[in-house]
C-alpha cells in the first residue's frame, strides 16, 4: 500500500479531526498515524482485514521478519514442552545455546529495519505477542543466524506445522546458530 | 462480538494472519458463549434450547481456534464460527421479533 503525499496530509488531518470529534468508529486514528509516521502502510492491510484492499505483497523486509518470528515463537513454544531428558540432551550437545532458547531480536545499530518492523508488528498489530514486552534489539549482528536457522527452519516447518518441533529436529535448528567455521566435528 | 470472530473470518487473507493471537480471540469468544449461556435461562424454552445448540457447536471450534498455528486453519474455523454467530443472531432476532423479547445486546468492541 502506498499512499502520496497529499494523502498522507489528509489522512493525518482526517485523524485530527476524527480525535477532536471524539468519533466513534472502527478506524483507529492512532493506528493510522503510526503507521504514516513510521513508514509502514503495509500493516494497514494486516491492521484491516476486513477491508477488500487490491492484492500486494508485503515488503521484503516484513516477510523476512515473519519468518523469523514465526521460527522463534515455534522453537520457543516447543521448548517450553520438551520432557527434561530431551533439554538435556540439547544442553549436552549444544551448550549455551540450548540453555532456554529465547528470542534476542535484531541488532539496533545495523538491522534497524529489522527491529522497528519487528516491535510494530508485535506492539501495533498484537502479532507473535509472546515477544511483547522484550526490546528486541540485541545489540550484536542476529540476521546471518536466524538465515542459516531459517534455512534448516524452512523445510521442517510442513513436517510439524507449527505446532511441535521435536527435539532432534530443535537440535538441528539451534546447531545454525553456531558459526560453521566454529563448530567442533 | 461478530469483529472479533471476523479478524480470523471469511474476509482475511491467510497470508496476513501470522502470528495472530488466536488464543486471545478464543478468549474472547468463550466469554460469548458464557453469557449467551448465562442468559439464555432468560429465554422463552424455543430460543434457550436455539441458544444452547448454538453454544454446542461454537464450542469444539473455539477450542481448536485457541490452538490453531496455522493461517488457514484459523482462518476455516473463524470462518465457520462467524458464520455461526451471523446465523444464531438473526434467528435469535427473528424469534425475540416474533415474541417481543428483547434480543441478548453485546458490546461492540470496533474494528482489529
Amino acid at each position: 500500500m502506498t499512499f502520496s503525499d497529499g494523502e498522507k496530509i489528509i489522512i493525518l488531518m482526517l485523524t485530527e479531526l476524527h480525535a477532536k470529534l471524539q468519533v466513534e468508529g472502527e478506524m483507529e486514528p492512532e493506528f493510522l498515524r503510526s503507521a504514516i509516521f513510521n513508514d509502514m502502510l503495509w500493516s494497514i492491510k494486516w491492521k484491516y482485514t476486513g477491508i477488500p484492499f487490491s492484492e500486494s505483497d508485503d515488503p521484503p523486509v516484513v516477510r523476512d521478519v515473519l519468518d523469523i518470528l514465526e521460527m522463534w515463537s515455534s522453537i520457543e513454544r516447543s521448548y517450553a514442552k520438551l520432557p527434561p531428558n530431551d533439554r538435556e540432551m540439547l544442553q549436552q550437545k549444544l551448550g549455551v545455546h540450548a540453555e532456554s532458547p529465547r528470542f534476542q531480536g535484531f541488532d539496533g545499530n545495523n538491522e534497524s529495519e529489522h527491529v522497528s518492523t519487528a516491535l510494530f508488528l508485535v506492539n501495533e498489530l498484537d502479532r507473535f505477542v509472546e515477544f511483547k514486552g522484550r526490546s528486541l534489539n540485541c545489540h550484536y549482528p542476529s540476521l546471518d543466524i536466524h538465515h542459516r536457522m531459517l534455512g534448516v527452519f524452512k523445510p521442517l516447518r510442513k513436517k510439524f506445522a507449527l505446532t511441535h518441533i521435536s527435539a532432534a529436529d530443535m537440535l538441528a535448528v539451534l546447531e545454525e546458530q553456531v558459526h560453521p567455521s566454529n563448530r567442533t566435528a | 462480538m461478530i469483529s472479533v470472530a471476523g479478524e480470523v473470518g471469511p474476509a482475511t487473507d491467510p497470508k496476513r494472519l501470522r502470528g495472530v493471537d488466536s488464543a486471545r480471540i478464543a478468549r474472547e469468544l468463550s466469554e460469548y458463549v458464557r453469557l449467551v449461556l448465562d442468559e439464555s435461562s432468560h429465554f422463552p424454552a424455543d430460543i434457550a434450547n436455539e441458544a444452547r445448540d448454538f453454544c454446542d457447536r461454537l464450542g469444539p471450534d473455539i477450542q481448536a481456534l485457541a490452538e490453531a498455528r496455522i493461517p488457514e486453519v484459523q482462518k476455516a474455523l473463524g470462518t465457520r464460527i462467524h458464520q455461526n454467530i451471523l446465523a444464531f443472531q438473526s434467528h435469535a432476532k427473528k424469534l425475540a421479533d416474533d415474541q417481543q423479547v428483547e434480543p441478548l445486546k453485546t458490546q461492540n468492541r470496533g474494528a482489529k
